[in-house]
């Protein structure tokens, strides 16, 4: 593919007159994973909400497959947050929030849409049983995944993670990222992931981005990233977080 | 409070069911029964039954000769007694009509003025609220504007001034209707506030977000995610205003404004009360003004349990 | 200050917008004064819109609504055409019987209503909470029409108050402390009657918000380090209960002078009410506007206060502006 999956061309923002944003720019090629890391404040989330739509930028360009998309909030990107229980509508059930998506660009019947969502509810690690159930009387990490199922469900094109990744244990951990890592294969689906755990995004982020102050600091493969990465603010990330490293 | 619900809803029943619950039509005029006292129901075992009633200067007695037992399932009503007995079991009126049965009938008038009038309130709050709440913008503005406007006026006084400015001579049927559209029409603005409010916090929840990420339009958002945050509101409100509804008709009734006669209502009713010496003589005539109370506490006792509810989600 | 103006100002506006939206709808209303003259065979439609002319009643809106503007800052209020007069005079005259009587049982409520609510919020879970509440809602279900018809009654078979007026007929030669117990003989029932209304709402509003502020954490907190109980209820719930008494408060004010309306005229209390009332029923619209138009100034001002007092003692408004 020439045209990589996602392109983000010198995104400037301000925020009541702070700059958040300082020209950012980066890639995306189709079915990556790359990681943006950094520590609160360095406008990771930022440029999560802009990419997704939710913001806009003051200056700069997104584009999506060659097109842009600045401030614009479409299906094929899917941004999951770090509370995933606010996402989801307490009185919806689960089976009704994972077809969301679905329900709302009409696709299939209502009977496709329901096999279709205890197939993603299965593929989570949830039980298709469960369907009936409010989300309310599920576990924390069970709504983490419901909300995972749901994004998959619109088979997006991007997909990001936005601190999704605290409070899952390393069990849930593996399975969501197995999730995620099937639309991969399967449908090209490439993965932002944001987070300030280093250490763990290593494991699995084929490019990483270290974010401080508004601007990249450092950019590389991995691997290099891990081994020998220059900056204070990476050498900084990278201690912080090494001892946490979860197992994948 | 399952239980006032129950109380509640079995009262509404009964006025609901007045013209079988009635012994006698609302305009029926027993001429030879002015003022007549409540009847007195004896029993022989478990049959009820009322003596002869007898006309005497100063006022009625019994006459123990003449019995008529109280028959049930009688000409399609629940009870009643076979002519020439009478069974007022709230006295009569100056005209002779059967209290009673005019306290049943008028509370058909009073209540579904108050609950229509609050249907009404209701759905206009939520149709406005919910859009100025979402939508935000002029809409919006124009709302509170409009509601700040009408809720500078006291109450009653804008309730009155509105009504008299309208036709006064007009029938029944179209008074009745007039009223629930003043009374509703004067009243949606505090709930359509409420559920304004809501609507502008659920707007920005972040289950709606996602739902717009997915591409929902706003009627989507607003039927699957925003209105179902409202329920709750409009489920207290409704228990707020449908007593304070139906005290309005009483009270525009009472002062002539409203339903008038020979149709019972609750507030015409009472107008009699204005000759405090007739209350004096013949004190069951209050019949429909007590009979107000146990709606007003049940609808109460509701308000208090659903505000108490909903303030610990 | 500023936020003192700026509200000032925006109840001016308020105040500007009912009084052009009453002059509209009573503009638009089919009827008018004159309405009742044209049912009676003999007038003719001529004579009515002669009549009509006269009183200046055809001209457009902004001119009737100009001159009515113009006799409200000379103090007339309109003219009023049930009675010949200019309508502010007569509505003066009412305001302060009405005023008397509200003031009165407004004061008798707010100061039986607040020691109740604290009381039964410091008692709050025991069982003479619950029967305190069972009362309070006991006389919220009872209509105030009623209560005023059924008292008068009792009033008039035992003698024991007076029925209607204000004074008795024999009022002015009597001393001013006999003037004053006559006086209060007549009030008894009428505000009797306002005080059983607004008591029970007075008082379940003090006990929510004082329960509220005894239940929240930093109370809690207070109870924890062993603050004693009357202390705690004084100087820390109560003065977290204030902000939404305060608003009551400001409603309560607002309402002086359109509470009393049914009340008034049922017991034959000489005040706004029965005036409002019988302009209503001939359409007198100078008397009817000049009612609404004084106690909206109240409500409105009532509400003034309440914002006023709120900024004063609520830190959290004074941030928020």
């Amino acid at each position: 593919m020439a045209e990589p999956l996602l392109r983000v061309r010198d995104a400037h923002k301000r925020f009541d007159g702070r700059e958040v944003l300082r020209g950012i720019s980066f890639d995306l090629e189709c079915g990556a994973v790359a990681a943006l890391v950094g520590v609160s404040g360095s406008g990771k989330s930022t440029v999560a909400r802009c990419i997704a739509g939710f913001d806009r930028l003051d200056s700069g360009e997104i584009l999506l497959n060659g097109s842009s998309i600045a401030g614009r909030v479409t299906p094929a990107i899917q941004l999951i947050l770090q509370q995933p229980a606010a996402a989801l509508n307490p009185r919806f059930t689960a089976e009704e929030i994972v077809a969301e998506p679905l329900v709302i660009q009409k696709r299939g019947t209502a009977r496709w849409r329901r096999e279709r969502s205890h197939e993603m509810m299965r593929r989570a690690g949830l039980n298709p049983a469960d369907s009936r159930k409010r989300a309310l009387e599920f576990s924390g990490g069970e709504r983490q995944r419901l909300a995972i199922a749901r994004a998959l469900a619109a088979e997006p094109k991007l997909l990001i993670l936005d601190e999704s990744f605290s409070g899952l244990d390393s069990g849930v951990l593996s399975r969501t990222l197995a999730l995620i890592d099937e639309s991969r294969r399967e449908h090209g689906t490439g993965c932002l992931i944001i987070s300030h755990y280093l250490a763990t995004v290593l494991q699995w982020a084929a490019e990483v981005l270290v974010l401080d102050g508004g601007e990249i600091v450092e950019r590389g493969p991995a691997a290099q990233i891990a081994a020998d990465g220059r900056h204070p603010r990476t050498r900084e990330l990278w201690e912080a977080s090494a001892s946490l490293a979860l197992p994948l | 409070m399952k239980a006032a619900v129950i109380v509640l809803a079995a009262l509404h029943a009964a006025i609901l069911l007045a013209f079988v619950l009635a012994p006698y039509p609302y305009a029926d005029q027993h001429r030879d029964y002015p003022y007549a006292p409540p009847s007195h129901v004896h029993f022989s075992g478990a049959r009820p039954f009322v003596y002869g009633l007898a006309a005497t200067a100063g006022g009625y007695t019994e006459e123990r000769s003449r019995t008529y037992p109280v028959r049930f399932l009688v000409h399609g009503r629940l009870f009643g007694v076979d002519q020439p007995g009478v069974l007022f079991l709230f006295g009569t009126d100056g005209l002779g009509r059967d209290t009673f049965s005019r306290v049943l009938y008028g509370g058909q008038l009073s209540l579904l003025t108050g609950l229509l009038a609050s249907a009404v309130a209701l759905a206009l709050g939520l149709l406005f609220g919910a859009s100025a709440g979402y939508f935000g913008g002029w809409a919006d503005r124009v709302l509170m504007r409009g509601g700040e406007l009408t809720m500078a006026v006291p109450w009653l006084y804008l309730l009155l001034g509105v009504r008299a400015f309208l036709p006064l001579h007009i029938g029944t049927g179209e008074t009745f209707l007039l009223l629930i559209a003043i009374i509703g029409g004067i009243g949606w603005f505090r709930p359509a506030r409420l559920v304004r409010g809501i609507a502008l916090s659920g707007r920005e929840r972040p289950f709606v977000q996602a739902a717009r990420g997915f591409g929902a339009s706003h009627f989507y958002l607003l039927r699957r995610h925003v209105v179902p945050l409202t329920w709750g509101v409009l489920i207290t409100q409704a228990t707020v205003l449908i007593p304070q509804f139906v005290l309005a008709e009483v009270s525009l009734s009472f002062l002539g404004l409203g339903i008038g006669e020979p149709v019972p209502s609750w507030g015409n009713m009472l107008a009699e009360g204005r000759q405090y010496y007739a209350i004096l003589e013949h004190p069951w005539l209050l019949a429909p003004g007590f009979a107000l109370i146990p709606f007003l506490f049940g609808y109460l006792w509701i308000a208090d349990g659903l505000s108490a509810k909903y303030r610990s989600t | 200050m500023r936020y003192l103006a700026a509200r000032a100002l925006h109840s001016l506006f308020l105040l500007i917008g009912v009084s052009i939206l009453c002059f509209l709808f009573a503009s638009l209303a089919p009827g008018d004064f004159y309405s009742e003259l044209s049912m009676t065979p003999q007038v003719s439609s001529g004579t009515i819109s002669a009549l009509r002319k006269n009183a200046g009643e055809d001209r457009p809106f902004v001119a009737r609504y100009g001159s009515w503007v113009a006799s409200v800052a000379r103090g007339d209020f309109g003219y009023s055409l049930a009675f010949g007069a200019p309508a502010g005079p007569i509505v003066r005259e009412r305001i302060g019987a009405t005023l008397l009587l509200t003031v009165t049982a407004t004061l008798l409520a707010w100061l039986i209503a607040v020691p109740w609510g604290v009381w039964s919020a410091a008692s709050r879970g025991k069982w003479v909470d619950g029967t305190s509440r069972v009362i309070l809602a006991s006389f919220l279900s009872f209509p105030n029409l009623l209560l005023a018809i059924v008292l008068l009654a009792i009033a008039a078979q035992t003698g024991a108050f007076p029925i209607g007026g204000l004074a008795s007929r024999d009022a002015a030669s009597l001393t001013a402390s006999a003037r004053l117990r006559d006086t209060v003989w007549h009030l008894a029932l009428p505000v009797a009657v306002l005080v059983a209304g607004m008591l029970p709402v007075i008082a379940r509003h003090v006990r929510s918000a004082v329960a509220e502020a005894l239940d929240s954490p930093f109370v809690l907190n207070a109870r924890a380090q062993g603050i004693p109980r009357r202390r705690l209820l004084f100087r820390h719930a109560l003065p977290a209960a204030l902000n939404p008494l305060i608003t009551l408060f400001g409603l309560s004010l607002g309402t002086l002078l359109s509470a009393s309306l049914l009340v008034e005229v049922v017991v034959g209390w000489p005040g706004l009410g029965p005036l409002f009332l019988d302009a209503i029923m001939a359409r007198d619209f100078a008397i009817v506007l000049a009612v609404v138009m004084l106690s909206t100034v109240f409500l409105i001002a009532g509400n003034l206060v309440a914002d006023l007092l709120l900024y004063r003692f609520d830190p959290r408004i004074r941030v928020r502006s």
